[in-house]
């Protein structure tokens, strides 16, 4: 592994040394999970740290996180004391959380994955309780270039392994959506691993009948370098720490990135009928880098869905390690935004975006390359806000150009597929036993 | 000549063969036997082949199938007369755009007892991509259903909805019915208030699921929030203690601006042609931003047109503003609640079964809840809703702990504890 040199305009001037990324260095943060119930002694043992995330834990949720410096390898109790404060109303209406008494769903957990074995290994090993727990676990092999995933997945007999030969993330979800026995289909990405009740978290939360799509709490699993503290600064995936209720009273459809990510999120299939598939011109394996599965939650919102995001269901998410890798995902991340509002403009007709797209490239992306360049008080680095200007400029054509590499006109195929909702299979097998019948 | 059976199906249709061909197969496959309930078709003045196709239909049915043909143009007449055809012990009405899932009819029977009442589920099923008025009204539909599912909901009249509804044949006579002078909307709700002032007990049995087939769209809505003030007038006039409720339709949570109300009376009492223009301008608003997909314009816009045509349909039932506050005046008020209010401190009584104990044997009006001296809330004796028990104080509690923060430890226990009781 290299982890170049920045200079002050973020070029590669040169690569100083192979670094093993596997070990944390003096820059590295560490990431202390503490049970706030359990809470009585320093912390001890983090030697090569300066610097911590503490996450706090309570029952079954994250109820707030903290940075905190490390002395000698040992965060003082006083120093977490200190930082506690700020939990106190999450940690509240986790306790006042009520039950819920109903049977819960069946699920399936879906992982789509690409030539990626090494992080691959880590999230199944997480996935193994849960797959012991009866869930169905799926695989979704996305145009691999060769066996190992296969051959990796063949070592958990547990687990069902599908080879999707489409390239393309949101091929690879539908095809977890359309061969998924579970009443729920659960996400997660090959670079993340879970906690053994995250599913049940998820699961809770289709108590409600309007609720189509529940997504967690993702957080990071290692700050080791440079990219990955930025990436968490700047993109991470934190939400927030208390349960929020989504639909179309409490939010704007079209920033549908507030109410969670790809990298954990449960989808009922049931609403897939109404809502469509995911669209195969968006997200990664395309031209429009990203942007799938904020496009999904706008539609399920405007459908008169609901979203609910619930900081019990926790997922551990592995940052890009490079700089490279940061800045092509955050390019990538600009391309997708607009990619995606292209597709809401055109397939949804929100016409809104006309005046609101323009807007937002002033008002975050314009104003973030201006601050770059003049190096105003907490600015990104330049580079990066370069890579997600460029990004977003381009947004627009890459829609068409991933439209027009799939070689369609309607962008998905939300239309080819019936999927069954309860009322309209159950009148029909009443028909089809009339016919027996008679 | 008749022998009794457990349970008679009501069925009032209006020109809706192809939705009452679907109930009626639906009710084929029920896990209850057939044998054992009939069902009464009552085509209220039907121009298409309802009347042949039922007749049809009796031959191949499974169940004893009635049909009633008459021509009242009055919803509440034509249950009227399917009751007086009845002979089970029990009647379910079944509207006609509702389809039964298998269990209903057992799920009905299950529940139902003397002096119960039973609601059903009717989950609504839309046949085509929603606008975004059917979105809203799916979202209320299911609310409503999932809050009277929640232990410790407080019914009221507005939970009594005719399309799912099962209840004593007894009991329906005793309170006489459907009201013959409500008709077309809320006909429902006003029996309601009779029953629940009768001491009836309510029942919500999501296992009763029926789908629900709804074809409403905003147009169709606000003609009938027309209909709705009338029969809300009309109820005021049956039930004056409930003459206030002509404004708790829309109570302030999802109001556009302050004072509305009080602009849009006056507009439909004074200014009539102005109030036609806007109405107009407002629906033709309405339609262009959600055609351009533009929330907020949307949103302001159905608001007031709800305000608009709810208090225009007030207005056309009075001759001048004079004559709309003399009905209001008219209402009792309430004037004894303070002398008359029993306080109970939680914090020296917060065992469960004493608090039940002191909710079923007090007789006072109002009953204030505080702990430790700081008063939480208080339940009124409200007309036409369930009386007091202490369930719906526990429900209370758990609600609000949601939203605010208790630091005393001893009340904390208290509200954990209140989850088991759920």
């Amino acid at each position: 592994m290299i982890e170049a040199i920045q200079t002050r305009k973020g070029k590669h001037l040169m690569k100083i040394a192979d670094i093993d990324l596997d070990k944390p260095g003096p820059q590295s943060i560490a990431i202390v999970t503490i049970d706030i119930e359990n809470l009585r002694h320093h912390i001890t043992g983090l030697e090569p740290y300066s610097k911590a995330l503490l996450i706090f834990r309570y029952r079954q949720a994250i109820v707030g996180q903290a940075y905190c410096p490390v002395y000698h390898g040992t965060i003082s109790i006083q120093d977490i004391n200190a930082r506690i404060g700020n939990v106190s109303w999450p940690a509240w209406c986790e306790l006042m959380r009520s039950k819920v008494n109903r049977p819960l769903p069946t699920a399936t957990i879906a992982v789509c994955t690409r030539d990626r074995t090494d992080d691959l290994a880590k999230c199944l090993e997480s996935l193994i309780p849960l797959a012991e727990q009866g869930h169905e676990v799926l695989i979704v092999d996305n145009c691999p270039s060769d066996r190992s995933t296969f051959e990796l997945v063949g070592c958990y007999p547990q687990v069902r392994y599908i080879n999707e030969p489409k390239p393309g993330l949101n091929n690879a979800r539908n095809r977890a959506l359309r061969e998924a026995d579970g009443e729920v289909v659960v996400f997660t990405d090959d670079d993340a691993f879970v906690e053994p009740g995250w599913v049940s978290a998820l699961l809770e939360n289709f108590e409600d009948p309007m609720v189509a799509i529940v997504t967690g709490i993702t957080l990071p699993a290692e700050l080791n370098t440079k990219a990955q503290r930025w990436f968490e600064e700047t993109n991470g995936f934190g939400r927030g720490f208390v349960r929020e209720v989504f639909d179309t009273n409490t939010i704007w459809p079209l920033a549908s990135g507030k109410v969670g990510a790809g990298v954990n999120m449960a989808i009922r299939r049931s609403a897939v009928e109404e809502i469509g598939l995911f669209d195969a011109a968006l997200d990664g394996g395309t031209a429009t880098k990203s942007g799938g599965d904020q496009e999904y939650f706008y539609r399920a919102l405007s459908r008169g869905f609901r979203i609910v995001y619930d900081p019990r269901a926790i997922v551990w998410h592995k940052h890009r390690r490079d700089w490279e890798s940061l800045r092509n995902t955050i390019y990538g991340y600009g391309v997708g935004v607009f990619a995606w509002w292209t597709s809401a403009l055109i397939n949804e007709g929100e016409t809104t975006l006309y005046w609101r797209a323009p807007k937002w490239f002033l008002q975050y992306h314009v104003r973030n390359l201006i601050r770059a360049l003049f190096r105003r008080p907490q600015h990104h680095p330049l580079d990066l806000a370069w890579a997600e200007f460029r990004g977003a400029l381009i947004g627009p054509v890459s829609y068409f150009k991933a439209r027009k590499a799939l070689g369609v006109t309607h962008p998905n195929e939300r239309d080819q597929l019936q999927f069954d909702r309860g009322v309209h299979k159950k009148l029909l097998d009443f028909d089809d036993s009339l016919e027996v019948s008679t | 000549v008749t022998q009794p059976l457990t349970l008679s199906v009501v069925i009032p249709t209006h020109n809706r063969v192809e939705l009452l061909s679907q109930s009626l197969t639906a009710l084929r496959h029920q896990s209850w036997p057939a044998d054992d309930f009939e069902v009464i078709v009552v085509a209220d003045a039907c121009e298409d082949e309802t009347a042949s196709f039922v007749q049809e239909y009796r031959a191949e049915a499974p169940f004893e199938l009635k049909l009633i043909e008459h021509n009242a143009r009055n919803p509440s007449a034509t249950r009227n007369k399917g009751v007086s055809e009845a002979r089970g012990n029990y009647i379910l009405f079944l509207d006609d755009d509702v389809t039964p899932s298998p269990e209903l009819v057992k799920a009905h029977l299950d529940a139902g007892g003397p002096n119960t009442v039973v609601l059903g589920y009717s989950k609504p099923v839309f046949h085509h991509k929603c606008d975004w008025w059917q979105q809203g009204a799916r979202l209320w539909w299911e609310d409503a259903f999932r809050q009277m599912g929640q232990a410790g909901h407080r019914f009221t009249y507005r939970d009594f909805f005719s399309g799912n509804v099962s209840m004593p044949a007894e009991l329906f006579h005793t309170v006489g019915g459907f009201d013959l002078s409500i008709s077309g909307r809320l006909e429902d709700y006003e029996l309601g208030i009779r029953l629940l002032e009768a001491g009836v007990k309510f029942k919500f049995k999501p296992e009763a699921l029926g789908f629900h087939h709804e074809h409403t769209n905003l147009d169709i809505w606000l003609r009938r929030l027309r209909m709705e003030a009338r029969a809300n007038i009309q109820i005021g006039y049956q039930h004056p203690a409930l003459r206030h409720n002509l404004f708790s339709d829309f109570q302030a949570e999802n109001i556009p601006f302050e004072g509305i109300t009080a602009r849009v009376q006056n507009l439909s009492f004074h200014h009539k042609k102005l109030y036609v223009w806007l109405y107009k301008g407002l629906l033709n608003l309405t339609h262009l931003s959600e055609k351009l997909r533009w929330r907020g314009p949307y949103w302001y816009t159905t608001r007031v047109l709800r305000e608009m045509a709810y208090w225009g349909g007030v207005a056309e039932c009075f001759d001048s503003e004079a004559a709309f506050l003399g009905y209001l005046q008219e209402s009792p008020i309430q004037t004894d609640f303070e002398e008359k209010r029993l306080m109970v401190d939680l914090a020296s009584t917060s065992s469960k079964e004493a608090l039940e104990k002191i909710f079923r044997e007090t007789d006072e009006r109002e009953i204030t809840v505080a702990f430790d001296g700081l008063e939480l809330m208080s339940f009124y004796p409200e007309f036409g809703t369930e009386n007091i028990e202490a369930r719906h104080l526990f429900r209370e509690l758990r609600e609000r702990a949601q939203r605010e923060f208790f630091p005393s430890p001893a009340f904390q226990h208290f509200l954990i504890s209140l989850e088991e009781y759920q």
